[in-house]
């Protein structure tokens, strides 16, 4: 009552107080964890057969002689440079340019190699590129003889538009003034310039933050070993055994193969990576898992021990985490959206509504070798205003499905059109652009909008159509879950309008308290409100 | 948290797995004591594969109690032995030891967080009803540390994300300066949770994709023709993976540079369109002009050497490779009206829908004493090539039909027809051609 008189006496105490009820409810409700099993299941298996296909490519993606040889992977995990942006309005420049013809950075290169050890002769080379002194032949390449003055030698500007740009004598100068005394480093130096282009001095960071295995197994047989162990281990998780251990190493394995052979990655390995990360934070082998069967054998078994009868099959216990990974999924699913939808914004020809046909055109990708769908192709060209209207029709209702989507599915009424929307242009996808494992895996994001309770529901639909786990259909009829399933239902569904109630139903329940705070008074008052 | 959503949800006498989580840290901390002393002998098989283990087991104890400062503790403890132990060659293993101990370590905190603040507050209360008061303030304080602080990584994994979108830079513009900043702070987290990607599907426009062929000549004087990707070879994986990632590998070489055609390279392309190659009749000249990025150009390279090693000849296996030229094909797409096809029915893999860019000549490195690797990266012939990074033309012309019966006159009617320079371009400079 207290924070209620403080927040009426002050709004912004009061929009604070309430921005952080809602950022709690959003976050850190608890939410039932059958979407998330559902999604285990299906990424799971999906990411089994990702890394089945690689036995076909095992020793050609990541092996010591693969596409990548191992040598050349580990150079650049441990050199690629990274510049970091300036933090003035003087842009970063290079502190040597160098040139686009490769012939002409070739020759500077080789000649910045052979430059004289002592200092003192390098910088009478200085001289030479100034035409101060006259150069003895081969002491200065022609190129750079040619090239213009740019600032006074020795002279630094320091505002922005005297700052020399370009490749010029005075930048030439400045460098060989400034390249290190030792032999060896300043080869380095030059040797890391040349292969990266950036001078190692001007980097913010070098070398990446890249895991695999494959960088240090590498003889074949240990390769098909270890790749069949990871095979095992992701079913694991893919069934949901041992699924807090085998989901960190599901995708500690995942990453190994994704950070080793960057060359051949696509969309299906980013969408893979992020279900990953958020099957991993979520307890996703707490539905729909062998885990839980498990935990139920177990709990029957020592029941039958202790002479009682058997205990009923209660639906997964609602947790916090459930609800934050789930709500993770949800945000990046958007984010996803977001970027895709405003980034085609930039294209013309999403703009005049042809896009799509050049996704179905691409022969690499559309089943263009099929005749029928060059037929269909075909035909549909010929019509002109049928081609424009689907066509058309396509490009804008894939916009506004990508920027509309994470702004609208938030709304109840409107979140099952729009899940559906999603899952139809992923069918469209799978089937005109082939990227099946892609599409099956964005599907299985965005069934992360389906409510647990809706799951857990039709979950209990199969298992009664099929006859699977009889305990569970007695348990159901047993008066405890036809009290606790509805409840958690109506919670989970007004959770969005109402979360305080959920949490009170929960609690009435006898789910276990999860830290939100309970307003009972709030709830009492809107309750008062309501006819 | 799932192994302790289901042991709540389980009986109170003994839950699922009948597991003591003790007695699997000190399994782990025993794997751990014998990869230290096996570390001193260099024994690394025996040390990475208790790492794994003892990693496993520690994991597992963690598991069954998530919400155990000692347990989370000790398994991060644990970790960090098996950190030090590690053979210093497996440096991306250590540092993934190196992440889960700091990981183990800062849960333990934040778990501890809110018994330690209640605690503490207790310790001030007078009377024993008072000290209960305060010490479930306390815990209220940490709880609600805690959850600030996952809201803060939450946000700071989102703001990540969100740099890694913005940090390409749309068309003529430069990419927004806090998004790199943001970008060049979080990458090392990013990069390693393979967090990169700026989700620009199919955007700005659906691009034409590209494949790499190569030609491939042998010391016996043989050669053939790779293609990359070919779908007949992927035809037991139904969902096209394998297909769709070496279409991935052309496309690690499509960054191009706006290098300008320079006096020079017009002048040597001059050169080749004497020897018969001309330019392509549909395109402009700075079209026609592609170099490769850099990084393309070492992963060129790579991929020659690779053909080289794993393709051998169709007609004498044990014949070596001894030169490898590589071609960047962009397979346009057919516009609405070639699809439409007025004139004839559309053909989307024509010859002439293929663009070739030539990459370049590629031979075995000269042996070098000091580096025996035999998987050095191949090397460019020759960068003075009149043909280096040009197109290759493969393109149709329309000409009149000729009389059979009178080579000397034509029908009247006209006829499209393909001139293919690829084929003659590929086989110059090799002792015998080789059929496509």
């Amino acid at each position: 009552m207290k924070e209620t008189s403080a927040a009426a006496a002050n709004p912004l105490v009061g929009l604070v107080s309430g921005f952080i009820d809602a950022w709690n409810r959003f976050w850190f409700a608890p939410g039932n964890p059958a979407t998330l099993g559902l999604m285990r299941l299906c990424a799971g298996l999906l990411i089994v057969y990702v890394h089945l296909a690689y036995c076909y490519d095992l020793p050609e993606f990541f092996g010591k002689d693969a596409w990548v040889s191992t040598e050349r992977a580990m150079r650049n995990r441990a050199d690629s440079p990274w510049v970091a942006p300036s933090d003035n309005w003087i842009p970063l420049y290079p502190n040597l340019y160098l040139p686009d013809d490769l012939d002409m950075r070739e020759a500077l290169f080789q000649w910045l190699r052979g430059l004289p050890d002592d200092k003192q002769e390098r910088l009478r080379i200085i001289d030479y590129i100034y035409g101060v002194r006259e150069a003895p032949p081969d002491a200065v390449p022609n190129f750079i003889r040619a090239l213009p003055d740019g600032a006074a030698a020795g002279v630094e500007p320091t505002s922005p538009e005297f700052y020399p740009q370009g490749f010029t004598k005075w930048q030439v100068a400045r460098f060989i003034k400034n390249l290190p005394e030792d032999k060896a480093a300043r080869l380095a130096k030059l040797d890391y310039m040349n292969e990266w282009g950036f001078d190692p001095d001007q980097l913010y960071r070098r070398g990446g933050y890249h895991w695999s295995v494959w960088f240090h197994v590498t003889d074949p047989a240990s390769m098909w070993i270890t790749h069949a162990a990871i095979i095992g281990v992701m079913l694991m998780f893919a069934v949901g055994f041992c699924t807090r251990v085998t989901s960190v190493l599901t995708w500690l394995a995942a990453l190994s193969y994704i950070q080793r052979s960057p060359i051949t990655l696509f969309g299906v390995d980013t969408m893979m990576n992020v279900l990953l990360i958020y099957l991993m934070i979520g307890p996703s082998g707490a539905a729909l898992s062998v885990d839980r069967w498990l935990a139920h054998w177990w709990k029957a078994r020592r029941a039958r021990l202790a002479g009682k009868s058997a205990p009923p099959w209660t639906p997964p216990e609602s947790s916090v985490s459930a609800n934050f990974a789930v709500r993770m999924i949800q945000v990046h699913f958007c984010l996803i959206y977001l970027a895709s939808g405003t980034s085609k914004l930039m294209g013309g020809n999403w703009w005049n509504g042809t896009a799509v046909y050049y996704t179905m055109a691409n022969y690499e990708f559309a089943p263009l070798r099929k005749a029928w769908y060059l037929a269909l192709m075909h035909s549909l060209a010929k019509h002109r205003l049928a081609w424009e209207l689907i066509i058309g029709a396509g490009s804008f209702s894939t916009l506004a499905l990508e920027i509309g989507l994470p702004f609208l599915v938030w709304q109840r009424r409107l979140r099952p059109y729009l899940v559906a929307a999603s899952l139809l242009l992923h069918v469209f996808i799978a089937l005109f652009m082939g990227l099946v494992v892609f599409s099956l895996l964005m599907a299985t994001m965005v069934m992360s909008f389906i409510p647990g309770a809706g799951t857990e529901r039709v979950l209990g639909w199969v298992r009664r159509r099929f006859g699977i786990e009889e305990a569970a259909e007695d348990s159901l009829r047993t008066p405890q879950l036809t009290a606790v399933v509805p409840a958690v239902e109506e919670a989970e569904e007004a959770s969005d309008a109402a979360p305080a109630e959920t949490e009170a139903v929960l609690q009435v329940v006898g789910q276990p308290e999860t830290g939100v705070t309970l307003e009972k008074d709030k709830i009492k008052r809107k309750k008062e409100k309501r006819p | 948290m799932s192994q302790a959503d289901l042991n709540r949800a389980g009986d109170a006498e003994q839950d699922w797995p009948p597991i003591d989580p003790w007695a699997l840290m000190a399994i782990a901390g025993g794997a751990a004591a014998i990869a230290v002393a096996l570390s001193f002998t260099a024994w690394w098989t025996p040390v990475a594969l208790l790492t794994l283990a003892g990693l496993i087991t520690a994991g597992g104890a963690v598991a069954l109690r998530p919400k155990s400062p000692p347990i989370l503790a000790a398994a991060g403890a644990t970790a960090l032995v098996f950190f030090f132990a590690m053979d210093r060659d497996w440096d991306s293993a250590r540092m993934v030891v190196r992440l889960l101990a700091v990981i183990a370590l800062v849960a333990a905190a934040l778990v501890a967080l809110p018994g330690f603040l209640g605690q503490i507050m207790a310790a001030g209360g007078s009377s024993e009803k008072e000290a209960e008061q305060l010490q479930e303030r306390g815990r209220g304080i940490g709880r609600f540390l805690n959850r600030a602080i996952v809201s803060l990584l939450l946000l700071l994994h989102f703001g990540g994300i969100l740099c890694a979108v913005l940090s390409v830079p749309p068309p003529g513009r430069d990419q927004s300066w806090l998004a790199q900043w943001g970008w060049s702070i979080m990458q090392p987290y990013l990069q390693f949770a393979y967090l990169i990607n700026a989700y620009h599907f199919y955007a700005p426009e659906p691009g034409p994709p590209a494949l790499l062929w190569f030609y491939v000549e042998y010391e016996d004087g043989s050669s053939r023709w790779i293609e990359i990707p070919k779908v007949a070879d992927h035809d037991i994986d139904i969902l096209g993976q394998e297909y769709t990632r070496r279409l991935s590998i052309g496309e690690s070489v499509n960054q191009v540079m706006t290098a300008p055609v320079t006096d020079l390279v017009r002048q040597r392309r001059g050169i080749a369109m004497r020897e018969g190659i001309p330019l392509h009749p549909e395109l402009s000249e700075e079209a026609q002009y592609r170099v490769p990025a850099d990084h393309a150009r070492k992963l060129l390279c790579e991929y020659a050497r690779f053909v080289a090693q794993h393709f051998p000849s169709e007609t004498n296996p044990s014949a070596a490779a001894v030169r490898v030229k590589i071609y960047r094909v962009v397979h346009r797409m057919l516009e609405p009206n070639e699809m439409a096809g007025l004139r004839e029915y559309p053909e989307p893999d024509a010859a002439w829908t293929y663009w070739p860019y030539y990459q370049g000549e590629f031979v075995k490195p000269p042996p070098d004493p000091t580096n025996p690797d035999p998987n050095q990266p191949w090397v460019l012939k020759d960068n003075k090539d009149p043909m280096l990074y040009w197109l290759v033309p493969i393109y149709r012309e329309l000409r009149p039909v000729i009389d059979p019966t009178n080579p000397q006159r034509n029908t009247g009617e006209m006829h499209w027809e393909t001139l293919d320079t690829l084929h003659p371009h590929a086989r110059a400079g090799a002792k015998k051609g080789g059929q496509p």
